[in-house]
Parts: C-alpha cells; sequence; structure tokens
C-alpha cells in the first residue's frame, strides 16, 4: 500500500507530494491509521472511479390529445 | 570539537517533523542511585572504600523529553498532531542537526507517553506556546 504526503510538514523524511510505504511509515515508528486520521497522508494507489455515464433512451414523443379548454371534452377547436 | 549552537535541530513526533514549531528541547537521563553500604564496605576493608564512607550504584534510568512547540490549528500541523496523540505512546527522534545521523550528529529514539499538552497558552500579545514533559518509556537509542 503506497500513501502520499499531504501535510505541509515532512512525514517520514519525505515532504508534500512524495510517496511513502506502509513499512517506511513503520520503520519511523509511525502510525498509518493516525496520519491518514490526522490529515498527514492519503492513500495513493485508490484508482479513482468514474462512474459510466449511460445515455438515457431517447422517448418518443407521445402524441398529446388536445382538450377543449372550456367543457374538458375532447373536440375540435 | 566544534561547539553546537542549536539552530535546525530535527524533531519528529510519530514520523512527522515538527521541527519548524519547536523552540526548545530537553532531553534528560536520570538513574536512580541505589545505595550498597553494607558492614564489611563501612569498615574499610574494600580496597578504596574510606571508612564510613556510603557506597551506590547506579539504578533504574529515568529518561522525559521537554519541548516548547508554537502552536499551531493549521491542518496537519502541531494541534492536529499531538492532541490525536494525547494518552498514547509515541515514537519520537531527535537530532542536534537536520540530516542524517553520525558520529558528530547523532540520532536519539524513544518512545514517550503523551501526558500533558496544553492547546492553548499565552497572554495578549504573545505567541501562542505549549511546553509539555513527557516521560520516556523505554530505553532511549542512540544512533551514530
Amino acid at each position: 500500500m503506497e500513501y502520499t504526503v499531504i501535510s505541509n510538514t515532512k512525514v517520514c523524511g519525505k515532504v508534500k507530494d512524495e510517496k511513502l510505504t506502509k513499512d517506511d511509515i513503520l520503520s519511523a515508528g509511525g502510525n498509518v491509521e493516525f496520519l491518514l486520521a490526522s490529515g498527514h497522508i492519503a492513500a495513493a494507489n485508490v484508482a479513482r472511479v468514474t462512474p459510466a455515464v449511460k445515455e438515457a433512451p431517447v422517448r418518443q414523443q407521445e402524441e398529446v390529445p388536445v382538450f377543449n379548454s372550456v367543457n374538458n371534452e375532447q373536440g375540435e377547436i | 570539537m566544534a561547539r553546537l549552537v542549536l539552530t535546525n535541530v530535527e524533531v519528529t513526533i510519530g514520523a512527522v517533523d515538527l521541527s519548524n514549531h519547536i523552540a526548545s528541547v530537553t532531553l534528560g537521563s536520570t538513574y536512580d542511585v541505589v545505595e550498597t553500604t553494607a558492614f564489611a564496605g563501612v569498615s574499610g576493608a574494600a580496597g578504596n572504600v574510606p571508612l564510613a564512607a556510603k557506597t551506590r550504584v547506579a539504578g533504574l534510568v529515568d529518561n522525559s523529553v521537554t519541548f516548547e512547540f508554537h502552536q499551531d490549528f493549521d491542518a496537519s500541523s502541531v494541534e492536529a498532531t499531538i492532541y490525536p496523540l494525547l494518552g498514547t505512546v509515541a515514537a519520537i527522534t531527535v537530532l542536534p542537526v537536520n540530516g542524517a545521523a553520525s558520529a558528530t550528529n547523532p540520532s536519539y529514539a524513544f518512545n514517550a507517553v503523551i501526558s500533558e499538552w496544553t492547546p492553548l497558552n499565552g497572554a495578549v500579545g504573545e505567541l501562542a506556546t505549549a511546553s509539555v514533559t513527557w516521560p520516556i518509556t523505554g530505553p532511549v537509542t542512540k544512533t551514530v
């Protein structure tokens, strides 16, 4: 598992945007959960999933019956 | 041997480098002194031991570290790093000069109990600081 330094402070000797492994963190006496929770590192190799957008089926327009606005009956206008 | 003016001490707490927010560091070790005076020693029978003098040996060592922090509430800075560690044991390393450990720049590594914290301390117009003394659990490992 790889992590990226996201804080402005050095973590395990790495600066912001540099990557480190779980072993790097453990050998430096760090705790992965703590560093994640306190905003020092973020998981690096999690692929960003963009949901596929499906094209909505084209609905055929139905013929709308015309109603007489006065007596609400279908008929001639 | 050159004297050293401290300007660039490296301090990492839980693998996070907080050197740029620490103004003072004191790493100390004190041994208990255990008295071993016995009748035979007081009698002067044991070589160089003077008459009626107490004898002692070193007992358990008590290590502690003291820091003066400049408080900072920014994301992933001092408060965000130390506050979650309160009441836990954290790995700490201290080097006289930021860089690689060597014979002239030894690294001291230890585990400290984060037993106290002062999130807010200071008077009007003063810098917000936090002075803490944390007891060390276990030995201090010196790497050269």
